[in-house]
């Protein structure tokens, strides 16, 4: 009896110490994952385990495509603050229907260039971690595509 | 006290108990079945057959090295399903977050009443 509970505290002990390991070693995974110098792309570097050149060119391309995105933004934003103006003022529906209209054909450009941006990314990274990239983030975007049209690198 | 003498009524019980004769019917199994009472009561419970069922097994080293491995992997396998999910869940809130970053229409949303100024909007 006295050996079967040795034996039983041992397997214990075992087990928790396995178990407090493992979620050390994980832990540590995914803190580094974000990381901690502040780069809101080390992820993708961790994640997608891409080289210095890969991970430059998809910095580069942030970068680049930050500039095309803010022109985006302030597009849509000044429409929207346009159409604002125009609710407030009470102005004819056909006003109203034509500065919406606009709105939507800005989001529209800007959705098909957010695509074409990750679509670019991916281009850069293996054909394999690309299209990882693009099922992880694609859904995150607005008007994503749910009837199974996703994009490819 | 004389009260106390006094002969009690006739009963009608006592007067049947007296006629009554009981004539047990033989059993020729009534010895086996005493014996096997007996054993059964002798016999240990199920839960101290397997412990000791459990403690012969723990005896041999093999058996003993086994369980606390068994127990090791039990543990380890928790863990990581545990921090599998936790990762899969930190990923999606960063795709999420880089999402926004890159996507106006997720940045200022589409009603006007959400809209801020562009330049805070994009550090990039």
């Amino acid at each position: 009896m006295r050996q079967i509970t040795i034996v039983l505290i041992a397997a214990l002990v075992s087990g928790v110490c396995a178990y407090w390991l493992v979620q050390r070693r994980h832990g540590a995974s995914i803190s580094a994952l974000a990381g901690t110098s502040g780069d809101d792309l080390h992820w993708i570097r961790t994640e997608f385990r891409l080289d210095d050149a890969q991970f430059a060119a998809v910095k580069k391309l942030h970068e680049d495509y930050s500039v095309v995105c803010a022109g985006h933004c302030a597009d849509i934003v000044s429409a929207q603050m346009r159409l604002e103006k125009l609710t407030t003022a009470g102005a004819p529906a056909a006003d109203l229907d034509a500065a919406r209209r606009d709105i939507a054909a800005l989001e529209e450009v800007c959705n098909t260039a957010t695509r074409a941006h990750l679509r670019r990314v991916a281009a850069v990274m293996p054909a394999e971690q690309g299209a990882r990239y693009i099922a992880l983030v694609e859904p995150h975007l607005a008007h994503s595509p749910h009837d199974g049209s996703r994009l490819s690198p | 006290m004389a009260k106390h003498r006094q002969k009690p009524p006739p009963d009608d019980l006592s007067r049947v108990l007296r006629t009554w004769q009981v004539e047990p019917a033989d059993d020729p199994q009534f010895a086996h079945k005493v014996w096997q009472r007996i054993a059964a009561d002798a016999r240990p419970s199920p839960w101290r057959t397997w412990i000791d069922a459990l403690a012969r097994l723990l005896a041999q080293p093999v058996a003993a090295s086994a369980a606390v491995m068994l127990f090791a992997a039990v543990g380890a396998g928790l863990a990581a399903l545990q921090q599998s999910s936790a990762r899969e869940l930190r990923l999606a809130e960063l795709a999420a977050e880089y999402a926004r970053s890159i996507d106006p229409i997720l940045m200022h949303g589409d009603a006007p009443a959400q809209v801020h100024a562009p330049a805070s909007a994009h550090a990039p």
